[in-house]
């Protein structure tokens, strides 16, 4: 997880070495230059995939939680 | 971007992740302190408060816990040791037989690689130039030079009776001091090199081993 704002940069940087997001640099308005990131189509399926993994793994946890309320 | 538009405290917290990130491999580093640099001058404005300045850094984390975030714990197919990391310690240990350019493709290979730190680069580089050829010219150049100034001192004289008197000049016994000197500098070249090369090894497995 990401604790503070500094380390979401580490973790952009390991998403891209891994090839599931591409950056490019673009002008901006008022001072230097950003960088953009986008999906590439690899960080799109692990992206659905991902999405998928987490509908079951919320619902089991729902199971659990609605349980205790009903015990 | 210039240092000059960013807050002084915002200065001063990149001068600590400098610091930080000297573990970093060299790519990783310039990226992350690029990126940090960025995102101080779009959430800090040079005049902001010092209160304000405190939050945007506070929000931003220790420099110590992002470098690690950033470091080789969390690498990943970057980080490891190929062909050019196991070509460029032998070459720096032995390279310099090779007419000396041995050990500096060596080099160049070491400094070329992202697996090693400028730390481990520097002592690769300087413990010792030329690796073991150093030590072995070291012999060359001790030995013959020696053997010349015993000669010199030793001399057999052959005196008009067929007497035959040996003259043997002092120094020669005390360059025996002299040579336990270059005895310890030439184990200390010899010995050097190897440890520098076990050395280079082992961080170059540890970054392997993590990734």
């Amino acid at each position: 997880m990401v604790t503070s704002e500094g380390t979401l940069y580490p973790l952009l940087s390991r998403l891209r070495r891994a090839g599931v997001v591409e950056t490019s640099w673009r002008e901006s308005p008022s001072g230097p230059p950003r960088r953009y990131y986008r999906l590439t189509a690899s960080g799109r399926a692990v992206l659905e995939a991902f999405t998928g993994e987490w509908a079951s793994f919320r619902d089991a946890v729902d199971h659990f939680l609605n349980q205790e309320k009903a015990a | 971007m210039n240092d000059s538009t960013l807050h002084p405290l915002a200065r001063d917290y990149l001068k600590r992740l400098k610091k930080a990130a000297r573990s970093l491999p060299r790519a990783r580093r310039t990226e992350l302190i690029g990126e940090i640099e960025a995102h101080l001058g779009e959430a800090l404005p040079a005049g902001a408060s010092e209160a304000e300045a405190l939050n945007v850094l506070e929000r931003l984390g220790e420099p110590a816990k992002i470098v690690a975030e950033a470091g080789p714990g969390s690498a990943t197919q970057e980080a490891r040791a190929g062909l050019l990391e196991w070509m460029a310690i032998p070459l720096l240990l032995v390279g310099g037989f090779i007419v000396g350019i041995g050990w500096i493709v060596g080099v160049v290979l070491l400094w070329t690689s992202s697996i090693w730190t400028i730390r481990d680069k520097l002592i690769g580089t300087l413990v010792v130039p030329g690796g073991l050829a150093t030590a072995a010219f070291l012999v060359i150049g001790v030995g013959s030079g020696s053997g010349e100034a015993c000669s010199g001192f030793v001399t057999t004289t052959r005196g008009p009776h067929g007497v035959t008197s040996v003259d043997r000049g002092n120094s020669c016994s005390s360059s025996g001091g002299i040579n336990y000197l270059a005895l310890a500098l030439l184990i200390v070249l010899v010995v050097l090199p190897i440890l520098t090369a076990i050395y280079l090894g082992r961080r170059a497995t540890r970054a392997e081993a993590a990734a």
